[in-house]
């Protein structure tokens, strides 16, 4: 029994048209063992003689009562297949992705069953009939590793699959060639959000130009209320399935939503994520920002420890993936509206801490804009004490689930950030950040077993460093 | 909804299932599972929902479900209890020959009781219980996977071998008891249930447990029926067996309902003698059935309730019979319930027996004084080790240190001393601070 069968079961569908392709007579079997379809029609791309024998076959075992057939079942040759009469399912049975094209010109309302990893991908297929079809199940057959699945169900009229949120405050310089860089998909399934955030130059002018030539455009002005209120707001407006961010100063890839979503809904993953390149804008030049993190999670990952230790692996780097937005609403994960600043990090941990699955995309696809080589993009005076406010919260977040795993991936989280700061910091500032550091990070986890897991988990080095910062 | 098609041969014969499904807050699940229900291909079976106190709209999705299959189905309602006493409740409802039970976020096989009813025509014995091989729906992934159990079962039914039917009971095979504890995967004779004074344990969590080990026990006869079984649903946001708080100590009550009966037998309720008394083999694998749920509990247990749990564990264990032990620990079959699809055997034998030594391990472990040393995760894993080779015995500096230069050389166990004194000082000096 595979998610085929499920799905006709459960959808009570009694018409259905089986493309039969790399699989023998027993899966066609062991599909009517389960099913209860009334007229079904099974079209192979095989030679007539080989179709013949397949016929017979089946119908010698279903004379000896190992299974019952549809009341209404032929076989036909691909050419000879035209549709069906009234509601049906297209159901491709381990075929090749290009083989289903020419099938969907008939407009079937489902599309289950299963394809080969190849050319033609699973989100490709759903491209083409997702206007005309109510739901798609489409199981993909992966070489070596295991199969994903793309389910998806057509959402109301007009909505979105994926919307990309820009938080908009006095960008106008960056502006038009990130919005060139977005908008060149051209899929109609999008929307970009752009919040103003009490921008005082004339982005808003801009995009507003560019909402006339582009209607998937949305603006949304506001009072000025710092970064992360602005994020908030564009989420609760995005009406798409999955969730992007882009700061406006910076640009990314033509083709990096396209890959994101392909990766993401090809599986029905949480988060989807590739890399990204630091952008100098004074020479132009531009390095990828190596966290060499693609296995095992360019397989797509469901395993809940190798996601946890994203918290502790990954960059804060909130624009680099696309999220699921009924999962981040279900796990009540946003913006703390109160926080002015590196409002990405408590985003970063709380998604690693409830994603049941994430896929990444090994290539590097987003630009972060650096005025220069070497530059210090964060504060290095009492700003930085906003990592005691997000600690906080975390603390709350994470420390109601009392699992260990995720308070130790935390706590190096802490570290790290610390330790950075630390190096940032002014003299004049350092003894106070010091203090405040040390009782943040005796708040969850006490010294010695901190030691333990630093050295297991970051490397003597940063151990150390911890002990520095516990010792003064 | 398709309308009925009622067969001619069924007209007038008398159901022979019931499928009592429990239901509470599930308005988000219910539908498919109803659906399963109604839409199955054999028309002659009855359906018992027992809501548990819901205070969604579960009342109102059964009702729509009553009123469209009529009396096939029946709605029962009683004040909440937990699953135990509803599955009670929906057992004494059933008046047909055999019962079997359906969580109301899984689903059933549309043909099930199609080939329920074929199968058991074949049949010229009367089974007590009749197993089934679920699958997994991964609601993360949205696949659907193999049963936890599958290698095993196959390997115990061979099913798919010929037409023979293997009729099997625990004393001629005791791996019975390895198979997932699960309710809703096997189907009961009602009068075998009823004879043997048969109930759920009610308040508890792991309300499985027992009721398999004792009706593996009792029963004269299993077998497996093929190619079906329900739909499990995984990875379901609060599904009973994804919380990781106070629950979990849930399993220390279970563990004693469960020796408690090995110990004293079960009695059928009409008075009756005592069952058999337990053999070797089968004590040796439910030893080990208990030795799974331990490890699975610890690893799942969080922070505020592990040292509870430990302690519970050790106390558990520390009263198991060494009848018990001393069956696991020298029976010379080493068992699993995965057991490994490997096509080296000589490989399968290594993984088998490194699964019992661990097992091992973790009963001298949990039966000794340092128990507290399964507090954290990244430990455990060498400390079942440990204690299924060293049996448990403290080893002092130079016979640690001999072991250690044969295991890992010279310069690693020299660097492993001074780090160890080296912590040892600094430890010392911060609490001093």
């Amino acid at each position: 029994m595979e998610e085929l069968e499920l799905f006709l079961a459960s959808l009570q569908i009694d018409k259905a048209a089986i493309l039969v392709g790399d699989c023998g007579p027993e899966r066609l079997e062991e599909l009517f063992r389960y099913v209860n379809l009334k007229q079904c029609c099974v079209v192979c791309p095989w030679p007539a003689r080989d179709m013949e024998i397949l016929e017979e076959r089946i119908r010698n075992d279903a004379a000896r009562g190992l299974f019952s057939l549809p009341e209404e079942l032929v076989f036909l040759p691909c050419y000879r297949f035209g549709g069906m009469e009234g509601v049906w399912a297209f159901c491709p049975i381990r075929c090749k992705g290009a083989d289903l094209l020419p099938i969907l010109n008939y407009a079937p309302q489902y599309l289950a069953g299963s394809i080969l990893e190849g050319e033609v991908s699973a989100f490709h297929i759903w491209e083409q009939c997702r206007t005309f079809s109510r739901e798609v199940n489409l199981k993909t057959w992966r070489e070596g590793r295991s199969p994903v699945v793309l389910d998806w169900k057509k959402g109301c009229e007009g909505g979105k699959e994926l919307s990309v949120i820009f938080p908009v405050y006095n960008v106008a310089p960056y502006l038009e060639r990130c919005l060139k860089s977005v908008t060149a998909w051209k899929a109609e399934y999008l929307e970009f959000i752009f919040v103003s955030d009490g921008s005082k130059d004339h982005s808003v002018n801009i995009i507003k130009k560019w909402m006339e030539q582009d209607s998937r455009i949305r603006l949304i002005e506001k009072e000025n209320g710092g970064c992360a209120s602005a994020r908030q707001m564009g989420l609760e407006n995005a009406s798409g399935r999955y969730v992007g961010f882009v700061d406006p100063d910076d640009f990314i890839d033509e083709n990096m939503y396209r890959k994101l979503l392909r990766a993401a809904m090809c599986g029905c993953f949480d988060v989807s994520l590739c890399g990204y390149n630091e952008y100098y804008e004074n020479t132009g030049r531009i390095h990828a920002a190596e966290d060499s993190l693609w296995y095992p999670y360019i397989d797509g990952c469901y395993d809940e420890d190798k996601i946890r230790e994203l918290i502790t692996y990954c960059r804060v780097a909130i624009w680099r993936g696309i999220y699921r937005k009924e999962w981040l609403e279900k796990n009540r994960i946003g913006f703390y509206t109160d926080l002015k600043r590196f409002d990405d990090l408590p985003f970063k941990v709380e998604t690693f801490a409830c994603a049941k699955s994430v896929v990444m995309v090994p290539e590097y696809l987003y630009y972060y804009r650096l005025e220069r080589e070497g530059q210090d993009v964060s504060a290095d005076d009492e700003r930085l004490y906003v990592h005691f406010d997000i600690f906080a919260h975390l603390d709350r977040f994470v420390g109601k689930s009392q699992n260990q795993k995720l308070i130790d991936n935390l706590q190096m989280c802490k570290i790290q950030t610390h330790r950075y700061a630390l190096s940032k910091i002014r003299t004049e500032y350092r003894e106070e950040y010091l203090r405040r550091a040390r009782t943040d990070l005796n708040y969850l986890c006490d010294f010695q077993r901190t030691c333990k897991i630093a050295n297991m988990m970051l490397g003597s080095e940063t151990a150390d460093e911890y002990r520095k910062i516990m010792q003064g | 909804m398709k309308t009925e098609v009622i067969t001619i041969s069924n007209i007038g014969a008398s159901p022979k299932i019931t499928i009592v499904v429990p239901a509470y807050n599930v308005e988000a699940y219910l539908e498919q599972c109803l659906n399963s229900l109604l839409n199955q291909t054999e028309r002659n079976y009855k359906v018992i929902i027992v809501d548990d106190g819901s205070t969604d709209d579960t009342a109102c999705i059964c009702k729509k479900y009553i009123s469209e299959a009529g009396d096939m189905f029946r709605y029962v309602y009683q004040e909440n209890k937990g699953l135990g006493a509803v599955r009670n409740k929906g057992l004494s409802l059933v008046e047909t020959p055999y019962t079997a039970f359906l969580d109301s976020d899984d689903w059933q096989d549309i043909r099930f009781v199609e080939k329920f009813e074929a199968f058991v025509e074949r049949l010229d014995f009367v089974p007590d219980m009749i197993f089934t091989l679920p699958r997994c729906y991964n609601e993360a992934s949205h696949l659907l996977e193999d049963w936890m159990d599958k290698p095993l079962y196959d390997e115990i039914f061979m099913t798919g071998a010929g037409n023979e039917i293997k009729n099997l009971n625990a004393s001629i095979c005791p791996k019975l008891y390895l198979l997932e504890v699960n309710a809703n995967r096997k189907i009961y004779r009602t009068a075998f249930l009823k004879e043997n004074g048969f109930s759920f344990p009610e308040g508890v969590k792991w309300e499985d447990i027992r009721p398999h080990i004792q009706l593996v026990h009792l029963a004269k006869s299993c077998v497996a029926l093929p190619g079906t079984g329900f739909i499990y649903r995984m990875n379901r946001a609060g599904q009973i067996t994804a919380g990781t708080g106070k629950g979990r100590l849930d399993i220390l009550k279970v563990f004693e309902d469960v020796l408690d009966g090995i110990y004293n037998g079960y009695q059928a309720s009409s008075g009756g003698l005592p069952s058999a008394a337990f053999e070797g083999k089968e004590l040796s694998a439910i030893m080990h059935l208990i030795c799974n749920y331990t490890i699975w509990m610890i690893e799942m247990t969080n922070m505020e309730y592990i040292q509870a749990l430990l302690e519970g564990l050790h106390e558990v264990f520390v009263h198991i019979s060494e009848k018990m032990i001393s069956a696991y620990s020298e029976d010379s079959e080493p068992l699993s319930g995965k057991a490994a699809a490997m096509d080296d055997s000589a490989e399968t034998g290594r993984w088998l027996l490194a699964e019992r030594n661990k097992r091992i391990g973790l009963i001298r472990c949990l039966r000794g004084r340092d128990w507290s040393q399964l507090l954290c995760y990244e430990d455990r894993k060498n400390l079942y080790r440990y204690w299924s080779v060293n049996g448990g015995k403290r080893k002092n500096l130079i016979s640690g240190g001999i072991q250690c230069i044969r295991d890992s050389g010279v310069k690693y166990t020299v660097k492993l001393l001074f780090r160890k004194a080296f912590y040892a000082a600094e430890n010392f000096l911060a609490k001093r601070r």
